[in-house]
């Protein structure tokens, strides 16, 4: 009987620990998925992008005192504004370059650096963290987690579900993957295409600000807490056949899931090094990722 | 003498170095349905392509109802109702036919009549209306013409310029849109097209102009577009 009580608890740590994982990588792809799926780029300052987003949340509700909600707001808008700022500068430029892809990883690159050399110089070396959402336990499947990793878990699948039916349904949504699926007809149509990058990148960036706060209350602040994820994200996305959404949320489940099995029965270490693996291994198998298409 | 509703004047302009257009002038007065012809490669494209603003002009100038519209961009141009419904057009290949049509009224001035416009397209072509809920990819190379054209219309043009409407399409195909092209005439709506075919054009049209190495080379009046005049522009015989 201690082999299968053993087994069970391994299993129910494993399930919440992977569920928290999920659902933190569902935000971050996502927002890095909308501007593929719109821009056909990689935007490399995604991760900075939702380190500032902890830090102006730090900032507002704790340094200054003003609490959650406006710590919150403000990081939702620092990041969306930042997100528009990468565009306006880092992307828009070279759009009309054919070997756009590869220029925009070099410039979003120096994008991250840049920022997360700011957050060092704006908010010091010294760690911080932000305050739970919700405080004391919930229990999940048998085991404890906090009431913040629950909000994290019930959160995720929302916005997903807010974000798609934003695409779908309304204009903006729709312009928006019109101008992906052919700009030249969009334009004929009337659509600004430059406005709706903007909006899209500003939506992308509200996510990455979002998931900042979020992780920003279970794991330490840092100028580089969001390489880890980013990376993390760009697998998702290209796991998941790049830019469709169910694909990104697939993509995300099997990653976070896959971390924590990883996690628990090889240790952390093997950890990122089997996650690779896996992913080569799917891509050659399927090489639009699961989802893809073409 | 009124001024006409659109007034290309002059117009130069290529791609990369290479000029396409050199100088070319024309006008499309109130109330007619002017023609484009001319071998293929020698600027009609291009021509559609600047007035519609995808295109920069190099030199010259473009008015549309009066206004200069040289340099506004393509989104601006549609919103003053000169619509362009491109060549061989692939739409948005994920959307749905309704969804397609639906953003060809995008500008929020033209959304309140969006639904109106809808019916009428699908009164114009009515295997769109049976196909409204499927993705435009899957569409045949006949029915992406429709809702090309039918997304021309979403945009509630003054005047419709049309690429090639009809470029491979089978000749049954052929003749229900040159019918379909004539109901939107009769609507009011006023047209520009270019085409291969003279005699679609004859029939559409009331007055055809012949275009060659980026420059308006003839100017016929309606019907008179000859058999020599035809086999000199296509076969080279004087």
């Amino acid at each position: 009987m201690d082999f299968a009580d053993g087994a069970l608890s391994a299993f129910r740590a494993v399930f919440a620990s992977g569920l928290v994982l999920s659902s933190l990588y569902v935000m971050i792809a996502a927002g890095l998925a909308l501007v593929w799926s719109t821009l056909g780029i990689f935007n490399f300052a995604h991760g900075a992008i939702m380190v500032i987003g902890a830090y102006v949340a730090w900032t507002v509700s704790i340094d200054l005192g003003l609490g959650q909600v406006a710590g919150l707001v403000a990081a939702l808008a620092a990041s969306a504004l930042i997100g528009v700022a990468v565009n306006r500068l880092l992307v828009q430029p070279f759009l009309a370059q054919p070997n756009i892809i590869l220029i925009t990883v070099m410039t979003t690159l120096s994008g991250a650096f840049f920022l997360e050399n700011s957050a060092l110089l704006i908010w010091g070396p010294r760690i911080k963290q932000l305050e739970k959402i919700v405080d004391g336990n919930v229990f999940l499947a048998g085991t404890a987690i906090s009431g913040h990793e629950a909000v994290i878990i019930v959160v995720a699948p929302l916005m997903m579900l807010a974000l798609w039916a934003f695409l779908r349904f309304s204009w903006t949504g729709k312009a928006i993957r019109a101008v992906a699926q052919n700009r030249e007809f969009a334009e004929l149509s009337g659509i600004r295409p430059e406005r709706m990058y903007a909006i899209a990148f500003a939506i992308s960036a509200a996510l990455a600000g979002f998931a900042g706060v979020m992780l920003g209350a279970i794991r330490f602040i840092t100028p580089t807490l969001g390489a880890d994820p980013l990376i993390k994200a760009m697998i998702v996305v290209i796991l998941g056949g790049l830019g469709s959404i169910p694909g990104t949320i697939l993509g995300a489940y099997l990653v976070g899931f896959g971390e924590a099995v990883s996690t628990y029965f090889l240790g952390a270490y093997w950890t990122q090094a089997m996650m690779f693996f896996v992913f080569i291994l799917i891509l050659v198998i399927r090489p639009n990722g699961l989802m893809g298409r073409e | 003498m009124p001024e006409p509703i659109l007034n290309v004047d002059d117009l130069v302009t290529g791609y990369g170095r290479q000029p396409v257009l050199h100088g070319l002038s024309l006008s499309v007065l109130e109330g007619e349905a002017l023609g484009l012809i001319g071998p293929n490669g020698h600027g009609k494209t291009t021509l559609f392509r600047t007035v519609s603003g995808l295109n920069r002009a190099w030199s010259g100038q473009i008015r549309f109802m009066g206004e200069d519209i040289t340099g506004l961009s393509a989104a601006q141009i549609a919103e003053r109702g000169l619509v362009h419904v491109p060549q061989g057009n692939r739409l948005f290949p994920q959307m749905s036919v309704e969804d397609c049509l639906d953003l060809g009224a995008f500008s929020p001035a033209k959304r309140d009549n969006g639904a109106a416009t809808r019916d009428r397209v699908f009164a114009i072509f009515p295997r769109l209306a049976e196909r409204r809920k499927q993705r435009c990819r899957t569409l045949s190379g006949g029915e992406r013409q429709m809702v090309a054209i039918g997304c021309g219309l979403m945009g509630q043009p003054k005047l419709l310029i049309l690429d090639e409407p009809t470029l491979g399409l089978s000749p049954r195909l052929k003749g229900e849109l040159r019918d379909a092209i004539g109901a939107i005439i009769e609507t009011g709506v006023q047209v520009l097209i270019v085409e291969q075919d003279p005699e679609f054009l004859r029939r559409l049209t009331t007055r055809q102009v012949y275009i060659e190495e980026g420059r308006v080379r003839e100017d016929f009046d309606a019907g008179s577009l000859e058999h020599d005049k035809m086999m000199e522009m296509y076969f080279g015989l004087r």
